[in-house]
């Protein structure tokens, strides 16, 4: 018992970085209905950049993940700019085909910038270890947690509050009516994948502060957004935290009891569960089609 | 002159290669693959072997995905199934070849006939995450099986033999391989102008529609799945086979990727696409070699960066390929040869 809370625990921050990424591959969905497979990709990017930030800039570790947020959200919006947007009208797995593209050239610059070595994290995030009893919680991980918790209000407010959130929703509901009142998709899609891209960027740094290094493995690890994503919910934000961290419990639990080569398992699992009995996930809207 | 588009008789209609243009060029490239293996070394015949194994493969995801409208990344998962059950006939049981590869395409004609019962729920992207899901239970299931039977080190297949014939040399696997895939192709596109094959083609164009004509949807799309992983099943043995030692490394994720972008390359609802686009895919580490070799000369910085990176610019290279082709091209290879052939036939009324 005590073992299994301790995995829970444990579970529940790694889930949060998976919530993260989630939110990011939601608001993608969100607004232009594409599932993006290059998300991982822009996770190990983004670290493997703020790496080169702290060692090579020698910039502190707040200004190097503020850097790494923009660059994210440029290589996002420019993403939409220059490969999404041509795109817009073809079938919809032409495009999902092109993030898949777009996540093996990522992995091709970053092998070629980056090398295939691991690089450490010189300057980590804060990693003290407090123990409450049995059990072992880090300050990484409440961290994490507390990011991920303040994320989705911020969501929240973002789309109830703001003008940009409101256009977001109207493209979302209704393309052509959104366009008559003046809305410009262009400008909500290009947001959306900046944004997007921005929330991979700070989970891929958090992944790689709780793995200790960075590596190439991060873009594989980025793949169980998908999971979180879908079991919350395609097209909702708090969903994507709660299917992050199921996904991080069942994970770690897995782990734990089974052995390392069941997470994939775990997560997959739980994704084919979700997908035959609800696929519109936990919190999502139920897609209602019409002939 | 015959022209390809008026007939008289039945018979014509039948006809796969209705214009002597076209027999002309079937009579060529007869010609070229019987001379093939003594014009090349035997390192670009192996490839040439692979590159066939990959066509196999991709006819069979062309089935489902270019001729259907179901899409699926579960295709190194199915690679993977074989291998378990070529694994447990072929080195265990020590059957003889044909029969594992027979059974190898039967098993993973069974998973693929489950998995493809969700899509009679699940349609798009959902449905290309619960393939996703396949992928990593299948690549988990081989993983299991190999620790359990065989160790760490990877499964070890014996040499595969066909009655007597052993393929040892690459020249052997090279003949034998032009003939299960000349049946292959010749199956394929005997299928797909069938009723069944006209059938999936309705499905995939407007599956409410193809219903109120009378086709059996459900039936249509279980069909498809099973068929489309025979073929995939049937390549996973003979990769298995061909490589003699396979791993869980074997079947990632990239494996599964290279498929789908060979049919969208080649061009999607063609058997000549998948041939185009599997050939194309699998050769192009070799054709990024020539061009460097090329390029050496001229070009220093160019070939030393080629030099050091190759890993890298074989993997970028095929992204950049596939995002190319569906930006400019979405028909794929097919569609230029389309092009050409619009160009001519409408001669000299062409624009």
């Amino acid at each position: 018992m005590e073992k299994l809370i301790q995995l829970v625990i444990s579970g529940v921050s790694l889930g949060a970085i998976y919530g993260l990424v989630a939110i990011g591959f939601v608001l993608v969905y969100k607004a232009t209905d594409i599932m993006n497979f290059a998300h991982g990709d822009l996770m190990a990017l983004g670290a493997y950049f703020s790496v080169t930030m702290i060692t090579s800039v020698d910039l502190p570790l707040a200004a190097a993940i503020i850097v790494t947020m923009l660059f994210a959200a440029a290589i996002g919006a420019s993403i939409h700019l220059t490969l999404i947007r041509p795109m817009l009208g073809e079938p919809i797995f032409s495009i999902v085909m092109v993030t898949i593209g777009l996540s093996v050239i990522f992995r091709a610059i970053v092998l070629v910038v980056w090398g295939a070595g691991e690089r450490v994290f010189s300057k980590p995030l804060p990693n003290e270890v407090y123990t409450f009893g049995p059990y072992r919680i880090s300050s990484l991980d409440l961290i994490i947690l507390a990011v991920a918790a303040i994320s989705v209000a911020v969501f929240a407010l973002f789309f109830r509050r703001t003008s940009m959130g409101l256009h977001m929703r109207a493209t979302a509901n209704r393309y052509e009516a959104a366009l008559m009142m003046g809305v410009n998709p262009n400008v909500v899609y290009a947001v959306a994948w900046g944004v997007a891209a921005m929330m991979a960027g700070l989970g891929g740094i958090f992944l790689a502060n709780i793995l200790g290094a960075v590596s190439i493995g991060v873009s594989a690890i980025g793949l169980r957004a998908f999971p979180a994503a879908v079991i919350g919910g395609l097209d909702s934000v708090s969903g994507a935290v709660v299917g992050g961290l199921l996904i991080g419990v069942a994970e770690t639990v897995a782990t734990g009891y089974i052995g390392a080569e069941a997470r994939d398992l775990a997560a997959f699992a739980l994704l084919l569960l979700i997908l035959v009995v609800r696929p519109f996930g936990l919190f999502g809207q139920k897609e209602i089609v019409r002939v | 002159m015959p022209s390809g588009y008026y007939t008289t008789e039945y018979r014509q209609d039948q006809l796969l290669f209705r214009t002597w243009p076209r027999r002309a060029w079937l009579g060529l490239g007869v010609v070229a693959v019987l001379l093939l293996p003594s014009l090349v070394g035997n390192v670009t015949l192996d490839r040439v072997a692979f590159a066939m194994i990959a066509v196999i493969a991709a006819i069979g995801l062309n089935l489902l995905t270019g001729y259907t409208g179901q899409v699926s990344l579960g295709n190194a998962g199915l690679y993977a199934v074989s291998a378990i059950a070529s694994g447990v006939f072929g080195v265990q049981q020590g059957l003889p070849f044909p029969v594992v590869v027979v059974l190898g395409g039967l098993s993973a004609a069974a998973v693929g006939t489950i998995i493809g019962v969700p899509s009679l729920r699940l349609r798009g992207l959902y449905l290309l995450l619960a393939t996703l899901a396949l992928h990593f239970m299948a690549v988990y299931a081989f993983q299991r099986y190999q620790v359990e039977n065989f160790g760490f080190a990877g499964v070890r297949f014996p040499t595969a033999s066909l009655f007597g014939w052993e393929l040892i040399e690459t020249r052997d696997w090279y003949w034998f391989l032009l003939g299960l895939t000349a049946v292959a192709v010749l199956f394929a596109k005997n299928v797909v102008r069938s009723a069944e094959g006209r059938a999936w083609v309705a499905v995939r164009d407007k599956d409410i529609a193809a219903a109120v004509i009378g086709v059996n949807v459900s039936a249509a799309k279980i069909k498809a799945f099973a068929l489309s992983s025979f073929y995939v099943g049937v390549a996973g043995s003979l990769f298995a086979y061909k490589l003699s030692s396979v791993d869980p490394d074997s079947f990632n994720l990239d494996l599964a990727i290279e498929f789908v972008a060979m049919i969208i390359i080649g061009g999607l609802g063609s058997i000549a696409g998948a041939v185009a686009g599997a050939v194309f895919i699998t050769l192009l580490p070799d054709w990024v070699e020539s061009a460097s070799e090329l390029l050496g000369p001229v070009l220093p910085f160019l070939d030393d960066f080629l030099e050091t990176n190759k890993f890298a610019v074989d993997i970028g290279l095929y992204g950049v390929v596939v995002i190319a082709f569906l930006l400019f091209k979405p028909e794929g290879i097919m569609g230029f040869y389309r092009d050409i052939k619009r160009y001519f036939v409408r001669w000299p009324y062409t624009s």
